[in-house]
């Protein structure tokens, strides 16, 4: 007799399943908060607690998101449209990016069909933003309705895939760059199907790179990893050093990422 | 998600019915919700490859689709009978990797139908629902999985 092994197809449904039930009972992206709350979470680990410490000397604040493996790109499309949507230039700078990210789309093979609705709320929100500070919104509601329209899931979610479709259409532009550093696949396209594009897949350096570059939006990531031996949480620049040196233009953006999950983060 | 499921169905129903015909000479056709008043049940007709066993037929496949997607994928079954190694025999359950842990929401209902036809002619016997056809090609019988291919698509799915 052979034991009744679970298929491969039951185990994932199993794994979403579990994944699923845990997140809900969290925001998409939530309140506003003090990063001395974080220590509380770090009662038992010295080396946690010396670490965020140390953030606390450039960071104040962190919006904690969702841990159901969109994390980064939902702390990503947070952190970017609160960090430019009170300021008219910025704006339209980035309304232009997105116009321009579907013609990389296009040229990465996505059809128009497949993309055009999550780009339409993307820009829709960022415009719906701008419109309301423009038209005298007082910061504190401007701020309340950035959190209502990110944090539903409809927009939240549109700007996940939308990311996910951008940072996919540059990896496949750019496969000669890219495909020596693939662990997972072997070609860009299976690769960026598998581990890009589909909802709830964790993103590593390669998906924040492509992202970053393509968009032309600066970031730091600081890591906080318990590491005996840095007492300091180490802050990476992405897409690279070089590029935040040259790139006086970024908006710059701050994540806190601790293993396999990424918040946004607020400076001093 | 429901409403954005709505629109983006209504978009791809649109697009299907107003699409060329020679759009449409790519193995399947009539690839449109099965009524005007459920948006999330589809239905198409996937034609059998040339030089496969399945050549002539046409196999009707039904299209149930999550209020989830394109985040989910579509759930597909055939219900024309078939003799596939990765479809079910009974329920006309299909394996294929896309439908289930490999979906990309950049997919569309029209990329499904068309990896569906591509499974015919490749079919993968290391992952079977039906195991005498896979067995049949495991074990190399390449000529008897044609004539029970044939046979099955002869007996069900001659178009009338």
């Amino acid at each position: 007799m052979t034991a009744r092994v679970p298929t491969d197809e039951q185990i994932a449904q199993h794994h979403q399943h579990v994944i699923a039930e845990h997140a809900e009972r969290q925001p998409l992206v939530g309140p506003w908060q003090d990063l001395a709350q974080l220590t509380n979470e770090y009662q038992g680990s010295e080396a946690y607690r010396r670490q965020i410490h140390s953030l606390q000397t450039q960071y104040r604040a962190l919006r904690r998101c969702r841990g159901d493996g969109n994390c980064f790109f939902r702390a990503f499309a947070f952190a970017w449209y609160e960090a430019i949507f009170r300021d008219r230039a910025k704006v339209d700078q980035a309304l232009q990016t997105l116009a321009q990210s579907a013609i990389l789309l296009e040229a990465a093979g996505f059809e128009p069909l497949a993309y055009e609705d999550f780009l339409e709320t993307c820009t829709e929100t960022l415009t719906t933003l701008s419109q309301q500070v423009q038209e005298g919104l007082g910061t504190q509601d401007a701020q309340t309705l950035l959190e209502q329209l990110l944090d539903s899931t409809e927009v939240s979610n549109a700007m996940v895939v939308y990311l996910r479709f951008i940072t996919s259409a540059y990896l496949r532009q750019h496969q000669d760059e890219y495909l020596p550093f693939l662990e997972e696949a072997t070609d860009m396209a299976t690769f960026c199907a598998r581990y890009v594009e589909a909802m709830g897949c964790e993103s590593d350096q390669i998906h924040i790179i492509a992202l970053t570059r393509a968009l032309g939006v600066g970031l730091r990531v600081a890591y906080l990893d318990g590491s005996q031996t840095h007492d300091a949480a180490t802050i990476h620049p992405f897409p690279s050093a070089d590029e935040w040196a040259t790139g006086a233009q970024f908006a710059s953006l701050h994540l806190l990422y601790r293993p396999g999950h990424y918040d946004i983060l607020y400076r001093q | 998600m429901h409403g954005s499921a709505v629109r983006r169905l209504l978009k791809e129903a649109q697009n299907y019915q107003t699409a060329n015909p020679s759009d449409c000479a790519q193995g399947f056709r009539r690839l449109a919700p099965q009524s005007d008043s459920d948006l999330f049940a589809w239905a198409c007709i996937i034609d059998g490859p040339d030089d496969t066993g399945y050549q002539g037929g046409a196999f009707q496949v039904a299209i149930a689709v999550p209020d989830t997607y394109p985040m989910q994928p579509p759930t597909c079954r055939f219900v024309t009978p078939i003799c596939h190694p990765n479809v079910h025999p009974k329920t006309g359950e299909i394996c294929l990797d896309i439908l289930k842990t490999a979906w990309s929401p950049a997919w569309t209902l029209k990329a499904v139908c068309l990896a569906i036809h591509l499974l015919l002619s490749s079919p993968e016997p290391s992952s079977p629902l039906n195991c005498d056809a896979a067995g049949l090609l495991r074990t190399g019988d390449t000529l008897g999985y044609q004539s029970l291919t044939h046979m099955y698509t002869q007996l069900y799915a001659l178009p009338q």
